[in-house]
């Protein structure tokens, strides 16, 4: 039953190469933790790092004395047990043990958590407000507010302000920061710095309801220059809303520069990736879905309560596809 | 077992009970039975809504399930596993075991066990009666404020789309179920501290009775706090108060969604505890018996339950990282919850040194007690990972959550369990669970568990948020997920040949003496399955280990059957009562959830609760001229 440590060897070096694919394959999801993109992230995983090396020598040492025991030990090889009751020396040298380890862990976690909680003077401040269930972000600075793709200039230090409008939701986009909750009646803060211009992905992380799963975003960060260029755009007025979009606009907007009401402003719809945090791609098809009925892609939400089968003719539907999908902001 | 001329009174047997009987019966062991079988069958429930679950999530973009089924099936899931299988699984353990163990005759207060039992089965009943009205609880097991806060669906009054009556089933239903566990945890104590055997001191007793004991205090301490919550949540959901919701954003108007956090988990957290110190009572019994050695550190365990015990009710916030308490609190928690690691780490290492140097027999209750050992190893890294508030940050709320509390709740607490029901079959029931079907089961669950569980950390990293009934194919999850939900169907094949070797051994299962282990515990001094009495006089006790230090000794074979009738005598005799107070309050409850008319159900429950606590208390006032006698008798004895 025990085999030779050639074999043994030969066996760890199989479940080695097996596991290879597996953490190759890390890092090109979008939202694996294990590819940072800003300074805190990056904080973070190198903590993670300390984490998972401390995480395998221990699970190595304390499996591997497990199956040794159990094996060297078992009937046929030991037919009388010895009878010992306990040894206070090992005891004691088992107890310091583990307090030692997760004393180095707790301080690395302190220095870390350091790092990421000190606030960078002259931030540039944008505030996440969590709905059930899509993300509406302002630029208070700018005076203009979007909603589903939160744009940041890349390379400056950014602090979001997380406020909720209904229920608790969570803050999350793993390349740039851990999450944080967005609570109704308080603000909570976190901040990072994304170095590259990219996006990336993030989601609701605190069950909110129905849903929760459909509840998406994206952080767009691009060069200062273009994203001032972007900005400038945004606060331009929209092209002028056919008569269908009267009754859009009892919950929305299409001016960057007017808060949103009810439902996400619809300044810059035409350039993003997604219908309903998520729910369907953008695309012209999809919409007329949507309009047609809201209720059918995502049980639940908000506007299903007012856009029924029917309330909306095809006609009216194709020219509010035809006018949303020109509002496009670059 | 010597044959004697003596025809004893056949003790009731889970095969030989009648249904009044079981209706009726205080007797703790039939109770013990009871809890184990209801709970098993709340745990294949759960376990075939996880299955849902996992079908639902083995491919991207599925519709098998709709949004609001899948947040119901993961509540049902979560509040089954915790309130209806694990913790009665561990209570009816205890039940059983734990008078033997200590050689009482019984519980201390008999009844209140049988008022105990009665409630956790109402309560598990109220919860799935929503089920099949179809409003199943929706909110979440953790209900958190102010999604829960809100009964109606009209979106104008409040936002909380979706949450109907669900959430009044859960949170009535729960608190059916606190009030069973209180009645029960007040029993152990009591039955622990006051009818041990004559020389059983504290630093004799079975590691399995002080597991028992912390987790008793741990109820007393923990469910106040979640009671409180619930009224208060209630009284939110049904009286239109603020204390947890902030509806129309009146500033006025702000109660603290995170008080509800605070409270919830200042009961959420040593409720962990409470699942997993028995199962580790469980295996501190089964290591030594099976290895043939004693426990290795017995104070070091027993003493490491105590301070897991204490310090598990200073870390309930590392569930709340993410909330913004601020750096400062945030470190505060994360050093208990490191500091938790080590009187943790500690039971493993006494764990694996009792089996060092022993001789270990590999029978399917010790090979669940060693991948116990071995998978808790791994939930316990992971808790470690997730104390960590920087990098919980980033892991809270993710499957890697769902992976953590997965090795130590079923690769810990289900696999104790296992464990503990290959091992004390034979006891309860005369009869030695099959071997053969026992390996299967044990080998089919390693690999499904594993197969189930082990990707989920790898999901959280790769940023898979919990609770999501759908996700995108480009999020890189797909493969892994197809994997769990695979590894899930092998874990419910394990359950499958469980419960039909339960069935099968129970009737044709090899016969059991007393001792078919050779364990030392006091229990497998008396027969298997013990009389009504359990043993016809108090056995001295002077080790720990009193069956093997004492040999045949301690054997209580009775020979006189005028001893026989008296011992039986002295139980207490078996009441209805208990059963129709319980049904009243549960009935109570049904109006609660419905008012207006429905209220005249509230009053009709009152007046049987109120018909049950007069007979409960009518039978109890002619007690104190029975005790009388026995104290007659006792001073008899002694002099």
């Amino acid at each position: 039953m025990i085999m030779g440590r050639r074999a043994q060897l030969r066996l760890l070096a199989v479940a080695l190469l097996l596991l290879l694919p597996v953490l190759a394959a890390c890092g090109t999801e979008p939202q694996s933790i294990l590819d940072p993109k800003s300074n805190n992230a990056r904080e973070i995983h190198n903590l993670g790092k300390i984490f998972y090396w401390s995480a395998l020598a221990v699970f190595v040492l304390v499996e591997g004395a497990l199956v040794y025991t159990i094996i060297r030990y078992r009937q046929s090889k030991n037919p009388e047990p010895f009878h010992i009751h306990g040894n206070t020396k090992v005891e004691i040298a088992w107890t310091i043990a583990p307090a030692i380890l997760v004393a180095f862990l707790a301080i690395m976690t302190y220095s870390t958590q350091a790092k990421i909680t000190t606030f960078p003077e002259n931030p540039f401040v944008v505030r996440a407000i969590g709905h059930q269930w899509w993300w509406e972000f302002e630029y208070p600075e700018l005076g203009i507010s979007t909603a589903g793709d939160m744009y940041i200039p890349a390379g400056r230090d950014i602090k979001v302000e997380l406020q909720s409008k209904d229920v608790v939701h969570s803050f999350w986009v793993p390349k740039l920061m851990g999450k944080t909750d967005t609570l109704p009646g308080l603000t909570n803060y976190l901040w990072f710095n994304a170095e590259e211009p990219g996006e990336y992905y993030g989601q609701c992380a605190e069950f909110c309801g129905e849903q929760h799963a459909l509840m998406r975003f994206k952080v767009i960060a691009r060069p200062q220059a273009e994203f001032d260029a972007w900005a400038a755009a945004m606060k331009e007025p929209p092209p002028a809303p056919p008569q269908s979009a009267g009754l859009c606009l009892g919950c929305h907007t299409f001016d960057a520069t007017k808060p949103s009401t009810v439902g996400p402003n619809l300044r810059n719809f035409g350039s993003r990736a997604w219908i309903a945090a998520g729910a369907l791609e953008n695309t012209p098809e999809h919409l007329a879905a949507w309009l047609h009925n809201p209720e059918a892609v995502k049980p639940g939400n908000l506007m299903s309560t007012v856009v029924k089968p029917g309330v909306l003719t095809d006609a009216q539907i194709q020219e509010l596809v035809t006018y949303l999908e020109r509002l496009k902001v670059e | 077992m010597a044959t004697t001329a003596v025809v004893l009174p056949k003790p009731a047997t889970p095969t030989t009970a009648g249904w009044r009987t079981w209706l009726t019966t205080v007797d703790h062991k039939l109770i013990g039975i009871q809890y184990l079988v209801t709970s098993i069958i709340f745990f294949i429930v759960g376990g075939l809504e996880a299955l849902l679950i996992r079908a639902q999530l083995g491919a991207p973009n599925n519709t098998l399930v709709s949004a609001d089924l899948y947040n119901q099936l993961f509540t049902m899931h979560g509040t089954t596993m915790v309130f209806l299988a694990i913790m009665p699984l561990n209570t009816g353990l205890a039940n059983y075991i734990v008078p033997l163990m200590i050689g009482a005759e019984d519980m201390a207060f008999p009844r209140l066990n049988a008022f105990g039992y009665w409630l956790f089965l109402f309560g598990g009943l109220f919860l799935y009666l929503s089920f099949f009205l179809g409003v199943a609880p929706n909110g979440g097991w953790f209900a958190y404020a102010p999604l829960n806060t809100c009964a109606d669906r009209t979106l104008t009054e409040c936002v909380s789309a979706g949450l109907g009556r669900g959430m009044d089933y859960w949170g009535l239903g729960l608190l059916i179920l606190g009030i069973s566990s209180l009645a029960g945890a007040i029993n152990f104590i009591v039955t622990i501290v006051k009818m041990r055997a004559p020389g059983m001191t504290f630093n004799r007793m079975p590691l399995f009775v002080w597991a028992t004991l912390v987790t008793s205090f741990l109820l007393l301490f923990a469910l106040p706090a979640i009671t409180v919550a619930i009224i208060m949540l209630m009284f939110d959901r049904i009286a239109g108060t603020h204390f947890f919701s902030s509806w129309g954003l009146n500033p006025q108007l702000y109660g603290d969604p995170l008080l509800w956090q605070h409270l919830f988990w200042f009961f959420g957290h040593p409720e962990v505890y409470i699942m997993i110190l028995p199962p580790f009572g469980i295996i501190s019994e089964i290591l030594p018996t099976y290895s043939r050695k004693p426990i290795f550190g017995y104070a070091f365990i027993a003493y490491s339950s105590v301070a897991i015990g204490f310090l598990g009710f200073t870390v309930w916030a590392h569930h709340m990282f993410a909330v913004g308490m601020g750096p400062l609190a945030n470190a505060a928690f994360a050093t208990t919850t490191m500091l938790i690691g080590v009187p943790t780490g500690v039971k493993i290492f006494n764990w694996i040194a009792t089996i060092w140097r022993g001789s270990v027999r590999f029978t399917t209750a010790m090979l669940f007690a060693i991948l116990f050992i071995a998978m808790f190893i791994i939930g316990g890294i992971s808790g470690v990972m997730l104390g960590s508030p920087p990098y919980d940050l980033q892991l809270t709320d993710t499957y890697f959550v769902v992976a953590h509390f997965h090795y130590v709740l079923f690769g810990g607490a289900m696999l104790g369990i296992f464990a503990a029901f290959y091992h004390w079959f034979p006891k309860m029931t005369g009869r030695i669970m099959s071997e053969r079907l026992g390996k299967w089961h044990f080998w089919i669950t390693a690999i499904g568990f594993n197969l189930t569980f082990l990707p989920m950390h790898l999901l959280g990293v790769l940023g898979m948020p919990r609770r999501i009934y759908t996700f995108d194919s480009e999020m890189g999850w797909n493969t892994w997920n197809l994997v769990q939900t695979i590894g899930s169907f092998l874990i419910a094949l394990g359950v499958l040949i469980f419960a039909w070797n339960l069935l099968v051994s129970l009737r044709r299962g090899e016969r059991a003496d007393a001792n078919p282990w050779d364990g030392g515990t006091l229990e497998w001094a008396t027969a298997s399955p013990p009389p009504p009495y359990n043993f016809l006089k108090h056995p001295v006790i002077k080790s720990r280990y009193p069956v093997w230090d004492m040999g045949s000794k301690v054997e209580t074979t009775p020979d006189d059957p005028a001893e026989v009738e008296r011992a039986l005598a002295h139980l207490p005799a078996p009441t209805i009562y208990p059963l129709i107070l319980a049904a009243g309050l549960t009935v109570m409850m049904i109006g609660i959830i419905y008012r207006g008319p429905w209220l005249a159900v509230t009053a009709l429950g009152l007046i049987v609760s109120i018909a049950g606590m007069y007979g409960w208390i009518r039978q109890i006032s002619i007690l104190p001229e029975e005790e009388e006698e026995e104290e007659e008798e006792l001073e008899e004895v002694t002099h």
